[in-house]
């Protein structure tokens, strides 16, 4: 599966990498090709292009704030969770991506 | 005098009558001279006048302007705390103590007068003896005492104080009471006084009525107890009397109520070292029934019985400041060296031999002004008079050179008797050495009294240099000058060998003709006060121009750096006396130009002594080469700031700030323990503040990320530069984290704010991401010692 995920955490920024770091892990023990954005103190850093977007069976925001540049995921299949969820549960955010 | 505006006057020679007045900045005030002296006194006034009666410029540091607020960890330990103004720095516990402000009138009496006649002898006999007690006291006293106790002797000689007491002695009141009756009517009248610099001076008045009072014979006053062990004397009114008259040793610390950091009481106590905490309400009902105290005037706290948790905390300051002292002494005790070895002196810059005693970290002193004994004065000093002040000032350096500047006096200065005539442009008249011809006597004079003070004291290592030197004719005058005054006194008395005659380098003309000048003098000394104002035709003191008055201008550090190479190929010493030296920021600069030492304020010196071991003179000399092909003074500036890290001597991570066996129990104590580290490693100097400035962090979301990690961090002007400290708990500490395991391991990252917020989140980042991988946070824990950690650090975080 091809997963493109966006994180943000609008508190600590220390949570939006984490969550990043974590559904990458987990993601790849599964086997699967993910590609992620982090939006937060810093701006928007490994901004997904739309060929990235285009290519992407799934969108996975583990948010908790409004993501920027929403438009570039329009049509496409999206599994929005929190970020604590994505930082204690991620393999099992990629479940739901993949189910 | 009179208070225009108010439509006040007083009699000009009661120094307390003269207070009275209350004359503010901005009020209009007249003086009325009349008698046989009156022209004398007339221009004396007005010399003193012009010259801001003689105040100096250097600010002797940093002002505390810190608002009362009480500490994040006293606050979630629930400690009982009062907030005032610290005054002193440094922490003191003890037994809680009640002093009772002193109420003259009880003490008084109730004595009949036994006629007007009598008592006013009795008076005058008191007044006369106190007069005595005070001069007697003042000459042995230095420094903060004797300012007050002559201040105290000024006060009591006030002729409408006098009146006020005799009024009532005529009046048919004993002296007691009369002497009570008069303090309190002139107490009364200064606390009412719109500024607080003279509301304070009521407490001097009380102070003179009780001398006055134990002079008549009155004992019993109230309260100044025995101490019987180390204490805590908490007043709400102080009188400096009641501050000196408590046993020093025993006391741990001072709590006052309402009074300011200017009355004498407060001075008093910062000049005997204890940790003063001012401006705290309401004493006697807040801490009447407290048995022990702690006085933090690090952050301006008043603990009241505190527990053991505080006072471990306090504990922690203690080692803190134990580590810092031990890393800072050795530094101290040696000339200004850098971390390359390169050695550049600092000397401090100094008027007084009691300046010279309390800058005791100084290499030397590069800059003894001698202007003050010359100012607002009728007639010279004589040669015997110089020579005690001279004298004193060599003893006071002991081993350390001094460099005496004969006196510096232009047209814009009072000095009557030298009768300047008033000149349109005085900074482009005749000043400094250019006067020296028409006042060639009163040059001698001093020359003289220096040479003696030189041979004066054993081992002493004396220099004299001139002033305003434009040209080659002037340093061979000046030197000439020198050495026959030496001739002259060639005797038993001045068997010395001759002194180092130098040069101040303040005119463009004279700094760039070091060459030529070398002839004529022994060493140079930059005065880039002046020097910056010629070179920029800026006036610092004129608010219009200011901006462009600035020593950092690229095209006068290059010129600076083309004098210094001058001097060195002419293989003579150079130095720089100039306030440029004594701004921190500047120091890389300094060092890359290649001085043998700079002056400086004295309260800096220590300071930039640590700073300059933590800079290479390579680092500095590129920094130097950068500024001087910079565009403008602005863009220096952005260098000098972002000069930092491990270029300033302090990379992020060392050794020193790692603690694998830290044994605080709780977040408060982890916190204050890692601040402590910094601070013991002499990376922040405000560890209150930093501590602060983590917890305003910490309280907004916890910064326990999970897994045993913590990672406390902040954005901070306390830090010079990126600062990371680690601490590996021995007990595991609730940290309030979102998977609610234990703490063993913190990471505390200090950011200076300076610097783009990018920083800190980049660090920030890349340990939050670190943290999720199990090999990461293995290796963290297993780390064997502090080298291992911070190389470990250092490759993961890329610092």
């Amino acid at each position: 599966m091809k997963i493109v995920a966006v994180t943000a955490c609008p508190t600590g920024i220390a949570h939006t990498y984490m969550a990043a770091e974590h559904l990458e892990k987990a993601a790849k023990s599964l086997g699967h090709h993910i590609k992620l954005e982090t939006q937060g103190a810093m701006g928007i850093e490994n901004e997904l292009t739309k060929a990235d977007v285009k290519d992407a069976d799934v969108v996975i925001f583990a948010v908790d704030i409004d993501v920027e540049k929403k438009e570039r995921f329009e049509g496409k299949k999206l599994i929005k969770v929190g970020v604590q969820e994505a930082i204690k549960n991620a393999a099992g955010v990629i479940a739901k991506a993949g189910a | 005098m009179k208070h225009v505006g108010a439509s006040r006057q007083a009699d000009a020679k009661g120094v307390l009558s003269v207070i009275g007045l209350d004359i503010r900045p901005g009020d209009e005030w007249a003086i009325d001279v009349d008698g046989e002296d009156e022209k004398e006194v007339s221009s004396t006034i007005d010399g003193l006048v012009r010259s801001q009666f003689g105040e100096t410029e250097e600010r002797e540091g940093p002002e505390s302007e810190i608002a009362p607020r009480i500490p994040a960890a006293l606050k979630r330990m629930g400690a009982s705390v009062l907030s005032g103004r610290p005054v002193s720095g440094g922490v003191g516990r003890g037994r809680a103590v009640m002093l009772g402000s002193w109420n003259l009138g009880a003490a008084a009496g109730g004595r009949r007068s036994s006629g007007p006649g009598k008592e006013r002898t009795r008076v005058a006999g008191a007044v006369a003896s106190v007069s005595e007690e005070l001069t007697k006291r003042a000459q042995r006293s230095t420094g903060a005492a004797a300012d007050l106790l002559r201040a105290h002797g000024a006060m009591i000689a006030d002729p409408e104080f006098m009146r006020a007491i005799e009024q009532r002695t005529d009046g048919g009141n004993s002296a007691e009471s009369a002497v009570a009756g008069a303090s309190e009517e002139f107490a009364s009248r200064l606390r009412e006084a719109g500024s607080i610099l003279i509301r304070e001076r009521a407490a001097d008045v009380m102070d003179l009525g009780m001398q006055l009072l134990t002079a008549l014979g009155v004992r019993d006053f109230g309260d100044v107890p025995t101490l019987m062990e180390r204490s805590v004397v908490l007043c709400e009114a102080p009188t400096p009397g009641q501050i000196m008259r408590l046993d020093a040793k025993m006391l741990a610390g001072l709590v006052f109520g309402n009074v300011g950091a200017t009355s004498h009481a407060v001075i008093l106590a910062r000049s005997m070292g204890i940790p003063t905490v001012i401006g705290v309400e309401g004493l006697k009902e807040r801490a009447g029934a407290a048995r022990m105290v702690v006085v933090d005037s690090v952050s301006g706290t008043v603990i009241l019985d505190p527990s053991e948790q505080v006072g471990r905390l306090y504990d922690l300051d203690e080692r803190a400041l134990a580590t810092r002292r031990a890393l800072i002494a050795p530094i101290v005790a040696r000339p200004g060296t850098s971390r390359d070895g390169v050695c550049m002196e600092i000397g401090c810059n100094a008027a007084t031999a009691a300046d010279v005693a309390r800058a005791s970290a100084a290499d030397g002193v590069g800059l003894f002004r001698t202007e003050f004994l010359y100012l607002g004065r009728d007639h010279g000093p004589s040669e015997d008079e110089l020579f005690g002040v001279f004298r004193d000032a060599v003893v006071a350096c002991g081993r350390r050179p001094v460099i005496f500047r004969t006196f510096d006096i232009g047209a814009d200065k009072p000095a009557p008797f030298l009768h300047l005539a008033a000149e349109e442009n005085p900074f482009l008249g005749e000043r400094g050495i250019r006067l020296y011809l028409k006042h060639a006597p009163t040059l001698r004079t001093q020359i003289r009294a220096i040479v003696r003070a030189a041979a004066a004291v054993a081992g002493s290592k004396v220099r004299v240099m001139a002033p305003m030197v434009t040209n080659v004719a002037e340093a061979k005058w000046f030197l000439g000058q020198v050495r026959a005054a030496e001739t002259n006194l060639a005797n038993a008395e001045t068997k010395g060998t001759p002194l180092e005659v130098g040069v101040m380098l303040e005119v463009p003309a004279a700094a760039a003709s070091v060459g030529r000048l070398a002839a004529h003098a022994d060493f140079f000394s930059l005065g880039t006060n002046d020097l910056a104002q010629y070179w920029n035709a800026a006036d610092r003191g004129n608010a219009a121009v200011h901006g462009l008055a600035s020593e950092i201008e690229p095209s006068f550090l290059a010129f600076l750096d083309r004098v210094c190479s001058e001097a060195r190929a002419a293989s003579k010493w150079i130095g720089m006396c100039g306030e440029m030296a004594s701004e921190p920021k500047n120091l890389p600069l300094l060092l890359g130009l290649g001085l043998n030492e700079i002056s400086v304020a004295g309260s800096v010196v220590s300071d930039l002594k640590v700073r300059l071991r933590g800079l290479e003179k390579r680092d500095c000399r590129g920094l130097l080469e950068r500024a001087i092909g910079a565009e403008d003074a602005a863009q220096v500036e952005e260098m000098l700031a972002s000069f930092s890290g491990a270029e300033s001597g302090e990379p992020p991570i060392g050794e020193h700030l790692i603690n694998l066996g830290c044994t605080a129990r709780s977040k408060e104590e982890a916190i204050r323990e890692m601040v402590g580290v910094v601070y013991g490693a002499a990376r922040t100097d405000r560890p209150r503040d930093l501590e602060e400035d983590i917890w305003a962090r910490e309280e907004t979301y916890s910064t326990g990320l999970g897994f045993g990690f913590a990672v406390p961090h902040c954005r901070t002007g306390s830090v010079r530069s990126v600062t990371v400290a680690v601490a590996r708990l021995e007990k595991g500490i609730d940290w309030g984290s979102n998977d609610g395991a234990a703490v063993r391991h913190v990471i505390l990252l200090a950011v200076p704010d300076r610097l783009e917020a990018k920083t800190h989140l980049r660090v920030l980042a890349q340990l939050a991401r670190r943290l999720v991988h199990e090999d990461f946070r293995g290796a963290v824990e297993s780390a064997a010692g502090p080298r291992e950690m911070a190389e470990l650090l250092k490759r993961e975080l890329g610092l």
